[in-house]
């Protein structure tokens, strides 16, 4: 059985009424609508803020969720309880994203390795007074820059730092090679410093 | 002793907690760059950990879910309103009121094998359910003897689909008797009909399990 990766304590599984999330969804599946709608309220801000940092849009990341949830309500029937619900939703949820994204023409990843290749490198920050990230990083700010981030680097960055997938996770649904994941995670990391580190010194 | 640009060859292995080299290490105790540059992409990776379900979706959201799943019959529609929501399709009446009583006899057929246990089950009904007995009738009070048995936490529920399929059906059947050539009339007594039918398919896919 896969671990719940979705951070929720049992106590956090308790929903209104004082269901556990397995008897939510035993009742989700006889057609009981306040079943489906405590787990769409356990699971909506994870499901939701995956699909606005993949996608950097408001009512995309909307109609992806409501897209996440009626997919995964359609099958509920099938559920068996051989893994979490919530690894279930999740990867549901990924493939959502990312057919929408193939759908646009985006770059689900880069393939391309960049031609500036010294532009990440460590050199051009020797002799500068301000080498490192100066304090905490402002949450909103680095939410910025990964909307800002291309969207092949994004896609890895959030799936792997911010949802907590394994390289070999992504791998396969994205449909890269690892080292290709792990590469992408690396730029976008080397991308997301000078990002933030260019604000703020736009800041002082 | 490497080089910055070797160090960073290396470098997602070492910020996602792999293996330094004694070549690294000794390279990131000198060299202020990359030993700073290792602790920029941890916290940026920490901090990004913070970001998941960080968002909530307007209401909107679960608004327009909920029509979808009433839509596609996933949830049971609220009795309010319903009647609007039908389709104006007409269905012969006698297919579903055939397929719940088919359903009905193939589940007493299986449960009169079971024996002195039905007879059992029945005797523990508490009492206080005798007042609301009237609203299920003998095939109701044996599947929920037989969902009470393979899952006893779902027969509270399995009975309230009961009642309230039941009390569906008894007023379209008014409704039907009061305007015996309204097409819609019937069309509702046809879908009361068809979601006792889905309760009774549920249940029984339960207990057969």
């Amino acid at each position: 059985m896969q671990p719940d990766r979705g951070g929720l304590t049992e106590a956090d599984k308790k929903l209104a009424g004082g269901l556990t999330e397995a008897e939510a969804i035993a009742q989700a599946q006889t057609g009981n609508a306040e079943a489906f709608e405590a787990l769409y309220n356990l699971h909506k801000r994870r499901v939701y803020s995956l699909c606005l940092r993949m996608t950097g849009n408001v009512t995309t990341a909307e109609d992806l969720t409501q897209e996440a949830f009626l997919q995964l309500f359609r099958k509920i029937g099938t559920f068996r309880g051989e893994s979490a619900f919530s690894t279930w939703l999740h990867r549901m949820t990924v493939n959502v994203v990312l057919m929408q994204l193939r759908k646009k023409g985006l770059p689900v990843v880069s393939l391309e390795e960049p031609v500036d290749g010294d532009e990440d490198s460590p050199k051009r920050d020797v002799g500068g007074d301000d080498l490192r990230l100066s304090g905490a990083i402002d949450r909103v700010q680095l939410q910025r820059a990964i909307g800002a981030l291309p969207p092949g680097y994004r896609t890895v960055f959030v799936l792997h730092d911010v949802e907590g997938l394994e390289h070999n996770e992504i791998a396969q649904q994205i449909g890269c090679s690892i080292g290709n994941s792990k590469s992408q995670l690396h730029k976008a990391r080397m991308k997301l410093r000078e990002l933030l580190k260019q604000r703020a010194g736009t800041a002082k | 002793m490497i080089s910055c640009q070797e160090f960073e060859q290396r470098l997602p292995e070492i910020v996602d907690g792999g293996e330094w080299s004694a070549e690294q290490r000794a390279h990131s105790q000198t060299c202020r760059v990359c030993s700073g540059l290792v602790e920029d992409l941890r916290h940026i990776a920490q901090e990004a950990r913070q970001l998941a379900a960080s968002e909530e979706p307007s209401p909107r959201v679960w608004q327009e879910l909920r029509r979808s799943l009433e839509a596609e019959r996933l949830i049971r529609p609220q009795r309010s309103g319903f009647f609007e929501q039908l389709l104006p399709r007409w269905k012969v009446v006698l297919v579903p009121l055939a397929a719940a009583a088919v359903l009905a006899a193939v589940f007493v057929a299986y449960r009169s094998t079971s024996g002195p246990r039905e007879v059992v089950q029945q005797a523990v009904l508490p009492q206080t359910h005798t007042a609301d007995i009237i609203a299920l009738d003998a095939d109701d009070l044996a599947l929920l003897a037989s969902v009470s048995e393979k899952s006893p936490a779902m027969r509270a529920e399995y009975e309230k689909n009961l009642k309230h399929v039941n009390a569906y059906i008894r007023d379209a059947k008014d409704t039907v008797d009061q305007n015996p050539t309204d097409a819609e009339a019937r069309d509702q007594l046809v879908m009361a009909y068809e979601q006792k039918a889905m309760v009774y398919d549920m249940a029984m896919e339960r207990a057969l399990r």
